[in-house]
């Protein structure tokens, strides 16, 4: 039977001169599913995406692709087709002859050349363009033609590096669900490269986190969101508030925890955590309630600085009476503005507790 | 508010700025005295009946056939080798890429005769090669007419498609090659279908501009030719013996082919250049396109042209600085002093003054051409323009010709002066700065000089503070292309000079050619000598500012 685990990266590092990129990277993908590796610029996710298409061989560890050693696969071999954050479309070369490239290169007979194209051409509806050139062509058309040239070589993992980048940001949301759509159509194993978080969280059934060479967090869209594993996930994913704090006891999955002056909450947790322990509590600011009934868990009381009307909410930033700023989000407010001393809240359900060391 | 136009209104606003108007009127009277007339006077002095004999006889048809096949053979090895040269430089990962940049770079200093004169030196009857050939195996070398012309050119005008086919190889994004081997791509199929389909506009290119520079060659075939007859040579004949009208058919048949590729490279190619489609390159991946044994092999095919270079460099200066090379190598310094450092032979100084002056006046000109053509409205604007940058598309030799044929009679005479060798060279190099200001012109947003503006400047204050500066390096890259190719030119002027004022190349060209080697050489080197001095001076003068000498 053949195995779910599509590709296996095993204790995998690459240095370039100075600057170790990339640190034990250990990930099983599984096949079919459309994986994201997000992290700002400098974290190493492009490194290991080029790792895996074989433009860069790894200093130490092993890559695996469908049960197979590639380490020493050159890139002509490796049968990862990319789809370019410039595109890199043949200029010289209609659509068609750009997309039936890979296949004229494996020298396949020219009718199946023909009909693959053809559905790759439909599948990113771009049929009926094939003649045209590039520069013929939107920006949008152009990363689709890139994406039927990735497509049509019917391999079982696509690679893309950060291919919406250079498209505006309505016809980014379009093609990210088209994109999304034709992987689930076709179970094709997608690895997605971005910085851009909201795309991460739209397109994935998991997430990769990278923080400095190293995977941080390895999860869905929803783990990674509400259960970030480290101070550096919960800050890059969204916006977040972050109070430091002490365990004080654990009883079953219920940790009471003391932080500011004097102030505890008891909290759900899956952890284990040990009586003196520093954590770090994360609240979303959509997770905090403005004027809630005395009754929640987590209550503070503030003055408001500023505000910030952003369509569908309004964000506040408040200094809590222990002078520590808050930013709270309060969705569907119609007219009702919040000025001067105002009380603030969370239940405890809404509460993240992280390890303090772990940075 | 919508600008208003129209001629009318154009020629109004320019009545109104005195200085502008004066500006115009000098350029028009310039190009339409030094482009449009000699133009018109070659023609009319072509006349019927030089172009029935012309027709008529043999050994013009000959001549014209002989240019064709040898500029075509030149063309295609000088493209060939251009093409190798620069792809080992930037696709393999061969040691030594400066130096091969170097190489290429060194031909430029030099005018082509000098070519021709080290070649005649290895391979002439009685060059070292030549000798040690009959002395070892006794074979005769004899390597005049084709064969040695073809040579020559190939390695004169090699540089000239390795710089062209270089500009197109470093426009073509690593990203392609990339994606390419990405979809399974590789060794020569990854070259055929991306790299070289490319770069063909590029090739293409280089053999054009190659293919009309040998056209028009004069010194080489002179020199080399032997019995093999070319129509710039026998241009020369005509002029010689005072038949301007046969002259001038043979000069607009030079010109013909050299227009054609002219609208060639404007409307063709320039459609066909993919460069701007693919944006920036990926960082941090570099492509890997050739094997260790492709490598191998352009390092050998590299450093065998860069032995021919340098040898024909290294003869011509054993030449210059030895009694007699090959006979008496006793070192002298005699030759130097008798044809460079001596009062009597000023043809070094005269090229350094004439080509410092010519080039100086080029740019200045090109650049009063460009800010009006670019910023000032005025009727004729399209025909200044044309006439501007048409000098670009005649050969030298016909530049020559046709400034000869117009001002040795009739109502302006300036046979025998300096002046006419100045307008020549000014002539050949003006359009090429002005295309590059042009172009820079454009560059300078109409928002820069509004900020400034706004800012409180006037439009003198602004045209001084802010688009000269901006300009400043294009200007000096200019000046110092001008002056080079003037300093080297011999086509253009070879009609022009007169006793007093004999140039370095001619003076190189009649030496070689009446086989006094060692002072063609040591003129030779005297010429390289005051053109690397002067471009010494001037990169310590613009530093950073100016590119020479960067390889």
């Amino acid at each position: 039977m053949e195995s779910q685990v599509l590709l296996d990266l095993k204790d995998v590092n690459k240095v370039f001169g100075q600057n170790h990129v990339l640190k034990n990277i250990n990930l099983q993908i599984e096949r079919g599913k459309f994986i994201t590796f997000l992290g700002p610029s400098g974290c190493g996710k492009t490194t290991l995406l080029r790792s895996i298409a074989g433009f860069y061989t790894v200093d130490q560890g092993e890559v695996w692709i469908d049960g197979k050693v590639v380490n020493d696969l050159p890139p002509y071999k490796r049968g990862t087709p990319m789809v370019f954050q410039e595109y890199a479309l043949f200029p010289h070369m209609t659509v068609f002859d750009n997309v039936a490239y890979g296949l004229d290169i494996k020298k396949r007979p020219e009718a199946e050349v023909q009909q693959r194209v053809k559905t790759a051409l439909a599948q990113v509806k771009l049929t009926g363009l094939e003649e045209r050139y590039p520069h013929e062509m939107s920006g949008g058309q152009q990363q689709r033609v890139a994406m039927a040239r990735a497509l049509v070589m019917n391999s079982p993992i696509i690679l893309l590096d950060e291919p919406l980048s250079n498209l505006d940001a309505k016809l980014r949301e379009e093609v990210r669900v088209e994109l999304r759509g034709i992987q689930q159509e076709l179970g094709l194993t997608v690895i997605y490269v971005t910085h851009d978080q909201l795309e991460a969280l739209s397109m994935s059934d998991y997430i990769v986190v990278f923080n400095k060479g190293k995977i941080d967090q390895y999860g869905t869209p929803h783990e990674i969101y509400y259960k970030p594993r480290t101070r550096y996930v919960a800050d890059f994913i969204g916006t977040t508030n972050f109070i430091d704090g002490v365990v004080e006891r654990q009883e079953g999955n219920m940790a009471t925890v003391a932080y500011g002056k004097g102030r505890k909450a008891t909290i759900p947790t899956d952890g284990l955590w040990s009586t003196g322990e520093k954590v770090i509590l994360s609240v979303r600011p959509e997770s905090l309630r403005m004027s809630p009934p005395e009754a929640y868990d987590f209550y503070m009381k503030g003055k408001v600085q500023s505000s910030m009307f952003l369509g569908e909410k309004e964000r506040y930033f408040i200094l809590d009476d222990e002078g520590k700023e808050w930013i709270v989000d309060a969705y569907d407010i119609g007219h009702i503005s919040y000025e001067g001393e105002v009380t603030f809240a969370a239940t405890a359900d809404k509460i993240h507790m992280m390890k303090a060391e772990d940075n | 508010m919508k600008e208003k136009k129209g001629t009318g209104e154009s020629l109004k606003r320019l009545l109104k700025d005195p200085s502008s108007l004066v500006l115009v009127l000098t350029s028009f009277i310039v190009l339409i005295l030094f482009v449009i007339y000699p133009l018109i006077v070659v023609v009319f002095t072509s006349g019927f009946d030089n172009w029935g004999m012309f027709f008529s006889k043999a050994r013009y048809g000959k001549a014209l056939l002989n240019t064709v096949v040898s500029s075509s053979l030149s063309a295609l090895t000088a493209t060939v080798i251009g093409f190798i040269y620069a792809y080992a430089i930037h696709y393999s990962n061969i040691a030594g890429k400066k130096f091969f940049r170097f190489i290429a770079f060194i031909p430029l200093l030099a005018p082509s005769v000098m070519s021709g004169l080290a070649f005649l030196l290895l391979f002439g009857r009685g060059g070292m090669i030549s000798h040690w050939m009959n002395s070892v195996f006794h074979v005769e070398l004899d390597l005049y007419g084709l064969p040695g012309l073809w040579i020559v050119q190939t390695i004169s005008y090699f540089p000239l498609a390795y710089m062209t086919i270089t500009g197109v190889l470093r426009s073509i994004s690593p990203n392609l090659e990339i994606a390419a081997q990405n979809l399974g791509a590789r060794g020569f199929r990854l070259f055929r279908t991306i790299t070289f389909r490319l770069a063909l506009p590029g090739v293409i290119n280089a053999f054009l501009l190659v293919a009309i520079n040998c056209f028009a060659d004069f010194g080489n075939p002179k020199l080399i030719g032997g019995n093999y007859s070319l129509l710039a040579v026998e241009i020369y004949g005509e002029i010689i013996n005072n038949e301007p009208g046969l002259a001038s058919v043979m000069g607009i048949i030079l010109v013909i082919p050299a227009l054609l590729v002219f609208w060639v490279q404007n409307k063709v190619l320039s459609k066909g250049s993919y460069s701007t489609v693919t944006g920036k390159p990926v960082s941090g991946l570099k492509r890997i396109t050739t094997s260790r044994k492709t490598d191998i092999l352009l390092f050998i095919f590299n450093t065998i042209i860069s032995i021919f270079i340098i040898s024909m460099f290294a003869i011509t200066i054993l030449f210059a600085f030895t009694k007699n090379f090959g006979r008496d190598n006793t070192f002298t310094l005699e030759h130097m002093m008798k044809v460079v450092f001596s009062s009597s032979s000023p043809a070094v100084l005269n090229s350094l003054v004439l080509s410092l002056v010519s080039a100086i006046l080029a740019v200045a000109f090109a650049l009063v051409l460009a800010y009006i053509v670019v910023r000032k409205p005025f009727p004729g604007k399209k025909l200044l323009d044309f006439s501007a940058v048409l000098p670009i598309a005649l050969p030298g030799t016909f530049v020559g010709l046709a400034l000869i044929v117009t001002f040795s009679k009739g109502p302006i005479i300036l046979q025998g002066s300096a002046a006419l060798i100045v307008i020549a060279m000014l002539l050949k190099q003006m359009p090429v700065g002005y295309r590059g200001l042009t172009a820079s012109f454009k560059q300078v947003d109409k928002s820069i000089e509004e900020a400034a503006t706004n800012l409180g400047a006037n439009s003198r204050k602004t045209l001084t503070t802010i688009v000269f500066p901006m300009l400043q390096k294009t200007v000096v890259a200019n000046f110092v292309y001008a002056f080079m190719k003037n300093m080297n030119t011999l086509s253009t002027i070879i009609f022009l000079i007169t006793p007093k004022w004999v140039v370095a190349a001619v003076s190189i060209f009649n030496y070689a050619e009446t086989g006094t080697y060692y002072w063609a050489a040591a003129v030779a080197v005297g010429l390289m000598g005051a053109t690397l001095g002067t471009l010494g001076i001037i990169k310590l003068i613009f530093r950073s500012k100016v590119k020479i000498f960067d390889f």
